[in-house]
């Protein structure tokens, strides 16, 4: 057993992650790697640290390496738990690619072995990505600011605000619309019938909205959602679990 | 009767809105459509839940009547023509701004469009169609439409409607011809069946008109479903699911929803005012309806006429492999894909799991509970490599002891066992179990 273990921090993405499986890839076989996005704790003996630069290059040659030999659906789901938020992510998703090349065959059924440690921990965070992502599809709002732009605001978990943009950019191709994430303070912008772009450091200035202007439809959707609901049937601790409390800060119909 | 014109927007909302809750198709599955650059929106096949109303169920369309004034009396609707509610209707204009507004904002996956039939069921349909069709050529809307039909409307109404629409669907209402006859006497099995097997037909030319030439019109191609009332009229859970097990089968349907009976007019035909909803036995049907459609089942296996209600304790699975142990236990590393979904604790997701990890190696208990499949369950009924997971006994009463929590008390309301009596006679039928 290889006691020597080399530490790669990397940056808190998916290129970052990506950059990191490129560098460890040679070493893998004298040692254990550990890929983390933030420093250890507690210092190890026998373990080397080592800093990765996020390298857009490497990223995209890891990429086109998992597209070609194992198939875009291995592809999403290594893509997927990179994007959460586990910064234990990069190790698994590592030695996931590293289990699946045996005797220099890529195995595209990689992804079947849950059995496996490192195979499961992608599946789990696949899953909760995947959840978050389509939750999102859902409970994102958009209000109209301007009378020309649709701006929402998330607090997502994982990282998936280009994951929404590809959605949102197939459904509102004639509308000016732009996603803010709270938390990574980085925005997704889409003019009409053109390209998304991302935005980062994005520093946010509240402006008062203009009075005399109530949103007509919020309050329209407030007195639907009220409407459809059969009294008989209340479960709020049902309607809790399907839409849990930290989606409703950024909802109209419960602010 | 009050009908009011003109009334703002807000109020014939709520009003509208209040109408259609009872109708409980929510989903917004089943269509693929890209976006485009002159319209707006696009529909996934998966569908989207876009909120989740007080009850817990799911908000996805925009859920309204056209219009709540009915020539129709049937007992158990608020609307019915003998109930004295104020009546209002939507204008085509009114109900695509609210659509298209709601929709651009992410609100809404699309329309849910039914109404309450006002003048006559032909007339109904052609403001409904008259509606969708200016949604989907001034508006451009590529969003989910689902569109309701109404029964007794002329197939050229339905066939129209259907080239518009993703979704349609002709509520069904009861069960049985004579709960229809007894609760809604202007509606007969004919009327709304009908149109049900127009749709059928008409889908599978269209389906086959699309191998030909790649760009013909689609025609409902979220396909149809439809909805039973449960508790209203008396009928068993057995003949409920022979039914809906018949509807799948002759009309191809996509989906059956169950609605609890939610008493809202006094009537003597109807159960009492203060009857609560069965809401339990509402649940047991929609998971022997999961049964039928991904597992497998037959109706005739789950019920019989000797046994013609669920089992309030035991999910209908989990009683199927009770009173079946012959099938068991199953071999994990060796058994088919639908031997697997037979077993409690194992679902479509591991049953899928478990093929595809025993290509590798084969499992044990360890490899089970990291796969998912729900051990506490399925402990009774299956072996790897030969061996049970603790030692237990193949028989039924063991087996329910240690799979019901005798703990809770209220399962033990649910119990089917009963105090045995000198008085209980074959004439006084079986005794009801949904008194609560």
């Amino acid at each position: 057993m290889n006691q020597e273990k080399t530490v790669f921090i990397c940056e808190d993405s998916t290129e970052g992650i990506f950059t990191a499986v490129y560098d460890g890839w040679m070493e893998a076989k004298k040692v254990q790697i550990q890929i983390r996005t933030c420093e250890p704790e507690n210092m190890e003996l026998f373990t080397r640290l080592h800093h990765v630069r996020s390298d857009s290059e490497k990223a995209g040659r890891v990429t086109r390496t998992i597209l070609k030999n194992l198939g875009s659906a291995v592809c999403q789901d290594l893509w997927y738990a990179a994007a959460s938020s586990d910064p234990d992510r990069g190790t698994a998703v590592f030695y996931t690619l590293y289990k699946s090349f045996f005797h220099g065959k890529w195995d595209p059924g990689i992804m079947e072995d849950v059995a496996d440690a490192y195979v499961g921990q992608v599946s789990r965070l696949r899953t909760r990505v995947w959840r978050e992502l389509h939750h999102y599809y859902g409970f994102l709002r958009f209000r109209e600011i301007g009378g020309q732009v649709l701006f929402s605001e998330i607090e997502p978990a994982n990282d998936i605000l280009e994951m929404l943009g590809t959605h949102f950019q197939d459904r509102f191709q004639g509308e000016n619309w732009m996603i803010y994430d709270k938390k990574r303070k980085k925005a997704m912008i889409h003019p009409v019938q053109s390209a998304c772009t991302v935005i980062q450091n994005v520093q946010p200035k509240v402006t008062d909205q203009t009075p005399g202007n109530p949103e007509i439809y919020e309050d329209l959707w407030r007195v639907f959602c009220s409407a459809i609901t059969i009294p008989e049937r209340k479960n709020t601790a049902l309607q809790q679990q399907l839409l849990p409390l930290k989606y409703r800060r950024n909802m109209v119909e419960f602010t | 009767m009050v009908i009011q014109e003109s009334m703002g927007l807000m109020e014939k909302l709520r009003i509208l809105a209040d109408g259609a809750k009872y109708d409980v198709a929510c989903t917004s599955s089943g269509v693929d459509r890209s976006g485009s650059f002159e319209g707006m929106g696009n529909s996934i096949a998966a569908g989207i839940c876009h909120s989740f109303s007080a009850d817990g169920r799911c908000i996805s369309l925009l859920k309204i009547l056209y219009t709540n004034e009915c020539v129709y009396d049937c007992k158990y609707c608020v609307n019915r023509a003998s109930n004295d509610v104020v009546r209002t209707s939507f204008t085509p204009e009114e109900v695509c701004s609210l659509t298209m507004e709601f929709y651009r904002r992410n609100y809404i996956e699309g329309l849910f469009l039914s109404s309450g039939v006002k003048g006559s069921p032909d007339h109904t349909m052609e403001e409904l169609c008259r509606t969708v069709q200016l949604l989907r050529t001034k508006y451009h809307f590529h969003g989910y439409i689902h569109l309701k039909a109404i029964p007794g409307a002329s197939p050229d109404l339905i066939r129209q409607a259907g080239y518009l629409a993703d979704r349609m669907s002709v509520n069904l209402e009861l069960p049985t011809a004579d709960g229809l006859r007894r609760l809604a006497p202007h509606k007969s099995r004919q009327t709304i069946l009908r149109p049900m097997r127009q749709i059928q037909l008409q889908r599978d030319a269209s389906k086959e008109e699309l191998t030909l030439f790649k760009h013909a019109p689609q025609f409902v191609p979220a396909g149809q479903s439809t909805q039973m009332i449960i508790g209203a009229s008396g009928e068993n859970d057995y003949q409920i699911l022979s039914v809906a097990e018949s509807l799948y089968q002759k009309y191809s349907l996509k989906r059956v929803f169950y609605s609890a009976f939610v008493a809202v007019n006094k009537d003597k035909a109807l159960p009492a005012v203060y009857t609560k909803p069965p809401l339990l036995r509402e649940h047991r049907l929609y998971q022997a309806d999961w049964l039928l459609r991904f597992y497998g089942f037959k109706a005739s296996e789950l019920l019989s006429e000797s046994r013609p209600d669920f089992d309030l304790q035991l999910d209908p699975k989990c009683n199927w492999a009770i009173r079946h142990l012959e099938y068991f236990p199953v071999e994990i590393n060796t058994a088919g894909y639908y031997q697997l979904l037979r077993v409690p604790g194992i679902g479509d997701r591991s049953a899928r799991r478990i093929v595809g990890a025993r290509k590798t190696h084969s499992l044990d208990f360890t490899d089970l509970q990291k796969i998912g499949v729900v051990l506490k369950r399925a402990l009774y009924f299956i072996t790897c490599n030969g061996r049970m997971m603790y030692r237990t006994k193949l028989e039924e009463d063991y087996i329910i002891r240690n799979i019901t929590d005798a703990r809770r008390p209220e399962q033990l309301l649910y119990s089917t066992c009963r105090q045995l009596s000198f008085f209980d006679r074959e004439e006084d039928g079986i005794e009801r179990r949904y008194a609560l």
